[in-house]
């Protein structure tokens, strides 16, 4: 018997399920709702240009002295952190007690071409957590970065250190060039003066497209061949939907935010081999001796799971944890098992260190 | 093993026919006619009448499904009309071989794929050459030749723009040709890795028994074709290549439309962004003048004891034990 044995009636009777997936699911489609995101109430406490910080507003008791700020990527929107009532790494965090701020960057317009990185990080990255200081009225505060915005933690952390208490990173890139690292391979040979020159901001369809050409099959064919499964059920198109919604909401990119963040991060891969600088400040990972707890994702095809384990020794610190999840850069917030194992883990590496 | 028109090829035959009407049926009649027009029909039936997310979502739906149903005609197609079914590895990624056709450098599955794409992101130069000689025609050999003349009178600066604009299109088909070859390499490489996944499979006697099985091992295989080449760094130079010479007809482009648009007094993108630049460097100084001003006042702030006798804020979920303070009224810039 060779490797393939189909068998006519069980092929047919595939189709017709198939055929009967696609008839319940118009009328599923037809019904579902404009699909929202958000499971926790919040605030906005602080405002700069297009940059919002949030305070999450809690229905538990707080019980940790140091609020923690999150400092999500530029190129997704941040209520990946929140997006429904069970997929929420805020609402587990606010339930344990903590006191959670997040870091809007807003979507940049033409008149944001010219904010760069030193705007971000020595900019926007240092105000709002000054802002998040003087709302609890606390020196030190706890930041989390994700992805880019874990990068620009890092940067910030060795610039500022006096003003956090523990630092933790999740699937953050910081050696931008290990082989596995496509998206990285993909600029090298890319003329990024050229690049901005022309587009100005980079338009959100373009990294989009970008992003969808890493693994074109599956992200292009075999997820919407994949969507016919649970056509015919409401509630899990509606989380399908606001995925799809999330995914594709994608702000510009601030033209020479992106400039020095392709030359530098990934052609230079300065952040681990140094020569970094933000504005007219040098970045120096050794500067960093803060607690650092680092996540990292092992089917992470946007940030590579060596992409971030290369931070381990990379700085001064003395209390360097990892945690190693399994699933990819997006499961990470979302999946079941990221609701089950980071947000406790972060609590508990957290209420260690006050 | 079963032959061409007896039993189990007969089967198959009928299958062919019979699978779009199963599908169809199964969906309320809604799908009529031809049925490569199924997926499509079932997204012009939401078509304006969803929200957004929906909306796109279902366009991206139709795209999916439409190929995966091409493909499952194609493959059902070739099983019709095979003479024995495959029994081993090799013959059925030649059977599927055969179901994808031909490849060439703009026929293959990355190609198609990437063709039906929609989007911004995506989209090429056609529509920015409306009123422009064809680009097409500047391929052509004796165009070729008449791009390095040199200009002179009146329409000479306009002649070298155009000139220099026909050149780097030419030089960006070059680009986008060198990446075709390599995604056409990648499409190869796929048929070599299904029949290797599937020999694999076939050691541990596991077999495929659903058309979607058989699917999901392609796509694993067609994902590690891509991924071979496009981390290879003959990628790495026609990516990077590509890029560039987009980029430079792009602007080139631009400059284009600034001349004309500011020949009817329209602001142009350099004006935009000269404005954008000086507000921006403004709001810098302003920002960098705030930071003095707060350090200056922090400096001649009251001693911390005076301080801590402000009334603290009262909430359910300010932290314990500490000294809150009321939420930052303004704005710190």
């Amino acid at each position: 018997m060779g490797p393939i044995q189909l068998e006519p009636n069980k092929v047919a009777a595939e189709l017709t399920r198939f055929g009967e997936k696609l008839a319940k699911g118009m009328n599923v489609l037809k019904n579902v709702p404009e699909v929202h995101y958000g499971a926790s109430a919040k605030e906005a406490i602080y405002k700069e240009d297009k940059l919002v910080v949030y305070r999450f507003k809690s229905t538990h008791k707080v019980t940790h002295k140091t609020p923690l700020l999150i400092a999500y990527a530029l190129v997704n929107r941040p209520y990946m952190v929140d997006l429904q009532d069970d997929r929420s790494i805020v609402k587990s965090l606010l339930a344990a007690g903590h006191d959670v701020y997040l870091i809007d960057w807003g979507y940049p317009d033409p008149s944001d071409r010219y904010v760069t990185l030193d705007d971000y990080i020595n900019g926007y990255l240092r105000r709002s957590v000054k802002a998040v200081s003087k709302h609890t009225g606390v020196d030190k505060i706890n930041l989390l970065g994700i992805c880019q915005g874990g990068a620009f933690s890092l940067c910030y952390a060795s610039l500022y250190p006096e003003t956090l208490q523990n630092l933790i990173t999740m699937v953050t890139p910081v050696d931008f060039q290990t082989p596995d690292n496509m998206l990285s391979h993909w600029t090298q040979g890319m003329d990024v003066d050229l690049f901005i020159d022309t587009l100005g901001n980079v338009p959100a369809d373009l990294m989009n497209w970008c992003y969808l050409t890493l693994k074109p099959y599956r992200l292009l064919q075999q997820k919407y061949v994949g969507m016919t499964d649970i056509l015919d059920n409401p509630a899990e198109m509606e989380n399908f939907l606001r995925m799809e919604k999330w995914i594709f909401d994608s702000p510009d990119q601030a033209g020479e935010a992106f400039r020095q963040f392709i030359k530098d991060f990934y052609q230079g891969n300065k952040l681990l081999k140094g020569g970094l600088k933000i504005g007219d400040k040098a970045i120096d990972l050794k500067a960093i001796k803060l607690p650092i707890l680092n996540i990292f994702a092992e089917q992470d095809h946007l940030v590579p799971p060596n992409a971030s384990r290369a931070l381990k020794g990379a700085t001064s610190t003395k209390d360097y944890t990892e945690l190693s999840f399994k699933g990819g850069h997006i499961g990470i917030y979302v999946s079941g098992r990221a609701q089950r194992e980071v947000p406790p883990a972060i609590d508990q590496w957290l209420r260690k260190r006050g | 093993m079963a032959k061409a028109g007896s039993g189990a090829f007969k089967d198959w035959e009928t299958l062919h026919q019979q699978w779009w009407n199963a599908v169809s049926d199964g969906a309320n009649k809604v799908v009529q006619g031809d049925w490569r027009d199924g997926a499509k029909a079932f997204g012009d039936l939401f078509g304006g009448k969803l929200g957004d997310s929906t909306d796109a979502a279902t366009q991206r739906f139709v795209g999916g499904t439409k190929q995966y149903l091409d493909w499952v005609e194609k493959f059902s197609g070739q099983l019709a009309t095979g003479a024995t079914f495959p029994k081993d590895a090799a013959g059925w990624a030649r059977l599927f071989q055969g179901a994808l056709g031909q490849f060439g450098e703009t026929r293959n599955p990355l190609h198609d794929l990437f063709a039906a794409m929609t989007g911004d992101g995506a989209r090429g130069f056609e529509q920015f050459f409306t009123g422009w000689p064809n680009p097409a025609d500047w391929a052509k050999g004796e165009v070729q030749g008449l791009l390095g003349m040199p200009a002179f009178g009146y329409a000479r600066e306009s002649q070298e723009r155009q000139q220099r604009l026909a050149v780097a299109f030419l030089q960006y088909q070059d680009a986008m040709s060198g990446y075709n070859r390599l995604m056409l390499d990648a499409s190869q490489r796929a048929i070599g890795k299904f029949e290797s996944l599937l020999a694999a499979r076939e050691e541990q006697g596991r077999r495929l028994e659903t058309l979607r099985e058989v699917y999901d091992l392609w796509i694993d295989a067609a994902e590690d074709g891509y991924a071979e080449v496009s981390l290879s760094p003959e990628f790495r130079t026609a990516y990077g290549n590509l890029v560039n010479k987009q980029m430079t007809v792009r602007k080139l482009v631009q400059t284009e439309v600034e001349r004309y648009t500011g020949q009817f007094g329209m602001p142009t993108r350099t004006e935009v962004d000269s404005t954008a630049r000086r507000m921006h460097e403004l709001r810098r100084e302003m920002r960098a003048l705030q930071d003095r001003l707060e350090a200056l006042e922090a400096t001649s702030a009251p001693p911390k004891a005076a301080k801590s006798a402000a009334p603290k804020a009262k909430s359910k979920s300010t932290p314990t034990k500490v000294t809150a303070k009321k939420p930052a009224a303004r704005r710190s810039r």
